[in-house]
């Protein structure tokens, strides 16, 4: 038994390291991303009073995630955590029609800070087990990343915690265009 | 519903479970509003019942909720009394903030989500500056929640060893005080910075501690998440025949719907182990009424079971596996599969058909989505095969056999042989066979390939239907990749073929599929959501429909690209080669995904007819007994 996503991506790539933030409004599933994964989690570790941070391997790439929440007046201080940041995931609960506007205005809040701008995005329309939820296109319509975000890269794809269905996808697609990036 | 009576619902961040101890209280009308308001009554039962609840949460002895998710409960909005009479309990509250942090996780699992941190953060430093007014607050709580905020950040970078991230006292400092600084501009700098020094060097020295769960646990949550909604409960439909239509603008990442189910899952390797241990098999699907039905009837879609010749190869036909592998070269042999290799011949992909030796007698099985396969040398001189192999038990086959294997079929793909060979009787034309090719993936079945040769056509043709029928039933359906949004520029987009992005402008991404969850299946052998039929079946026909989209609109864009860069070809001839290849690329995956689902969907349907089919002819037959016999 143990063999798990992150365990099989080791045996798949390696080791690279890089530093990815995961954020996202309460509820969106960051958490249950972040423990799909953690079961799959390489090392174990004594549990520390504070945020879930747990790392994660997949290819070549050690996935350093955060996750932090909390209301506007603390988000300066992520700052910190953004210039070593590779990548950024973004969680939107698909169903949750009521709080899209407030996530689209937390994103860009986030993305516009300057030490994001070489950041690559993965938004994971996450919940699409739940009926209702807006399927990966809309989720990108609603957000307008086309127009908003021209000259940064960026990439909605739908998931599903449960099964594990598009976090696999999301992560390949960081390693690959992170690689790109590498190589400039 | 008033926040205790949330709080009685037990209510801890996403998840929901209902106290039996709860008393319900009814909704209030609005008729009554005022009586409601006046009542001064409940208030105070809210408090007493929020006082007792948190009385427990200290002694670590609240019912129903997990020891390690009492701060999430606390945290969680309609527990505000609750958390407010928590922190009372805490009362006096050290005056410096990291001692004050150190009381908390000292008298709290203070481990959670980061809102609900958050939450706890914000109500204690409401407490913590009406007891110690220090003036650089500004008597502002906001200000101190920031700090209690950055000092469990700092404690999770200091001491997390999984938070892998430096943070030097200046960095911290810097970063503090900016976040002040946003909230209040005109705060006093000098004095933040000594507090703030003096908190870094106290955590540096010893992290906040962590309150131990007891040794036993109470209670255990099942899920993580539930919601409104009705969360993921274990119901079925009823019949497969039920079949439910799909919202179009539903992801089909919806598979394992809310009638999934978690289960833990045998790899290849877990099934051989309890195979040669005799233990139960684990459970690949979940189980239907027409199971019952037909999992025991040979010569269905459920079971195929009979003598064959089986030649094994390693080699698969793959026209886009090269795709997947890195650039790096591996020198693993596990990883044989990513090394850089030349795209199949026409002689390997028909391996199987230039080899006519190595035949071996085996007796197969095909059942509840794994192939058996019990091979036999034969005995004697002669090497004879017993004549009733077919009749033995499995027992008897698996301790009479020179060797055993069983193989989970996700991913799988059976194929008849030389179906589209019409020949006359004598002529050299090998028998009836079927392929089954497992698909390129990381276990020891990565590429594997297997050819059996059956005693007719419609042997082989039953072979077929019933693998492809549990293959597509416990596969998993690679739909984010074709369903996700990008900017990438692969050289097709829309604002690149109309003109509006110059040449000059293009970062050509190299288009190459990405590792989805199918590729790992066989691999996982943790909790995964299963699905019911009608789900599968009814996600594979929106899924083939979506590639055949996609395949028209690739096609439609080829064209397009072919006249965009042939006007400058010479100038930028790599870029179009790149550009080209890539479109190759992907209609090589749209392409192979498109037949390999198209050909699930037929064997899922094909099933749902002869189930249909072998109903009827039962029921016509229970009709006619009372009359042959009237």
């Amino acid at each position: 038994m143990g063999n798990s996503i992150s365990r099989v991506m080791v045996k798949m790539f390696g080791y690279r390291e890089m530093k990815i933030l995961m954020l996202g409004l309460d509820n969106a599933g960051k958490t249950t991303i972040l423990y799909k994964l953690k079961l799959n989690k390489i090392k174990t570790s004594a549990p520390t009073v504070g945020f879930n941070v747990e790392t994660v391997s997949f290819r070549n790439v050690k996935f350093n995630m955060w996750d932090v929440g909390g209301q506007d007046r603390l988000r300066p201080l992520w700052r910190h955590y953004f210039p070593a940041t590779t990548a950024l995931i973004f969680v939107i609960d698909s169903q949750d029609m009521k709080r899209l506007n407030e996530a689209k205005e937390e994103l860009y809040s986030i993305i516009g800070d300057k030490e994001m701008e070489e950041v690559v995005l993965l938004v994971l329309a996450n919940k699409q087990d739940l009926k209702g939820a807006m399927n990966p296109q809309e989720i990108s319509d609603y957000l307008e990343l086309k127009s908003h975000l021209d000259s940064q890269l960026w990439c909605v794809i739908g998931s599903n915690a449960l099964t594990g269905q598009g976090l696999v996808e999301g992560l390949s697609w960081i390693t690959n265009n992170t690689k790109t990036k590498d190589k400039k | 519903m008033t926040g205790l009576e949330e709080a009685q619902n037990l209510t801890v961040a996403d998840k929901q479970l209902t106290s039996d101890e709860g008393a319900l209280t009814e909704s209030p009308k609005m008729t009554n509003i005022h009586e409601i308001v006046e009542d001064t009554t409940t208030s105070e039962n809210d408090n007493s019942d929020a006082k007792q609840i948190a009385a427990k949460i200290r002694a670590g002895t609240l019912e129903n909720v997990e020891f390690t998710e009492y701060a999430n409960f606390l945290g969680t909005p309609g527990n505000d009394q609750i958390l407010l009479e928590f922190l009372l309990l805490l009362d006096p509250l050290p005056s410096s903030i990291t001692g004050t942090l150190r009381k908390l996780s000292s008298s709290l699992y203070f481990i959670a989500e980061a809102a609900n941190l958050d939450t706890i953060l914000e109500a204690l430093s409401k407490q913590w500056l009406r007891e110690h007014n220090k003036e650089h607050y500004q008597d502002n709580y906001k200000l101190c929640h920031i700090v209690m905020f950055a000092l469990l950040l700092l404690n999770s970078t200091l001491h997390n060893s999984e938070a892998d991230l430096s943070f030097t006292i200046e960095e911290f400092r810097e970063n503090t005080i900016n976040a002040l600084q946003k909230e209040s501009p005109d705060i006093d700098v000098p004095s933040f910075n000594r507090e703030l020094s003096l908190c870094y060097y106290q955590l540096d020295n010893e992290q906040l501690p962590l309150l131990r769960p007891p040794t036993q646990p109470r209670y255990s949550f099942s899920g993580r998440r539930t919601n409104g909604s009705g969360g993921h409960s274990n119901m079925k439909k009823a019949s497969m025949l039920s079949l439910e239509r799909f919202q179009t603008n539903q992801s089909l990442i919806s598979t394992p719907n809310s009638m999934a189910t978690l289960a833990t899952r045998d790899t290849n390797a877990n099934s051989n182990y309890r195979m040669r241990n005799n233990k139960p098999l684990q459970k690949l699907y979940l189980d239907e009424p027409f199971d019952a039905d037909l999992q025991d009837v040979n010569g269905t879609p459920w079971l195929m079971d009979s003598i064959v010749n089986v030649q094994e190869a390693s080699k698969a036909n793959n026209s886009t596996s090269q795709l997947l592998s890195p650039p790096v070269t591996r020198k693993r042999k596990l990883m044989s599969w990513f090394r850089k290799h030349t795209k199949d011949t026409i002689f390997n992909e028909n391996v199987h058909a230039a080899d006519t030796d190595n035949w071996q007698h085996a007796r197969i099985r095909v059942y509840q989505g794994r192939l058996f396969v019990y091979k036999f040398k034969g005995f004697g001189r002669e090497r004879s095969i017993p004549r009733d192999i077919h009749k033995w038990s499995l027992e008897m086959c698996k301790r009479s056999c020179s060797q055993f294997h069983v193989y989970n079929l996700y991913g799988t793909i059976a194929s008849l042989v030389q179906e589209n060979i019409v020949a006359s009787e004598n002529s050299n034309v090998s028998s009836a066979s079927f392929l089954i090719d497992f698909p390129h993936g990381l276990d020891s079945t990565s590429g594997l390939s297997f050819r059996f040769k059956t005693r007719n056509q419609e042997e082989a043709k039953q072979f077929t239907a019933c693998c492809n029928f549990w293959s597509a039933r416990i596969s998993p359906i690679p739909s984010a990749q074709v369903e996700m949004i990008s900017n990438e520029e692969y050289g097709w987009s829309p604002r690149l073929l109309e003109g509006e992005s110059g040449m000059e402008q293009v970062k050509l991404a190299h288009w190459k599929p990405l590792v989805g969850l199918d590729a790992i299946f066989s691999e996982l052998d943790e909790g995964i959501a299963l699905w019911d039929f009608d789900s599968q079946l009814g996600n594979l026909r929106v899924f083939t429909e979506l590639l055949g989209a996609q395949l028209d609109e690739h096609n439609a864009v080829k064209p397009k690209m072919v006249e965009l860069w042939a006007k400058k070809k010479r100038e930028y001839q790599p870029l179009f080669e790149a550009a080209m290849e890539n479109w190759n690329n992907k209609y090589l995956y749209l392409n192979k995904q498109y037949q390999k689902h198209l050909v699930y969907l037929k064997a899922l349907e094909n099933a749902v007819q002869f189930y249909e089919h072998s109903k009827s002819v039962k029921n016509s037959e229970t009709e006619n007994i009372p009359k042959e016999q009237s």
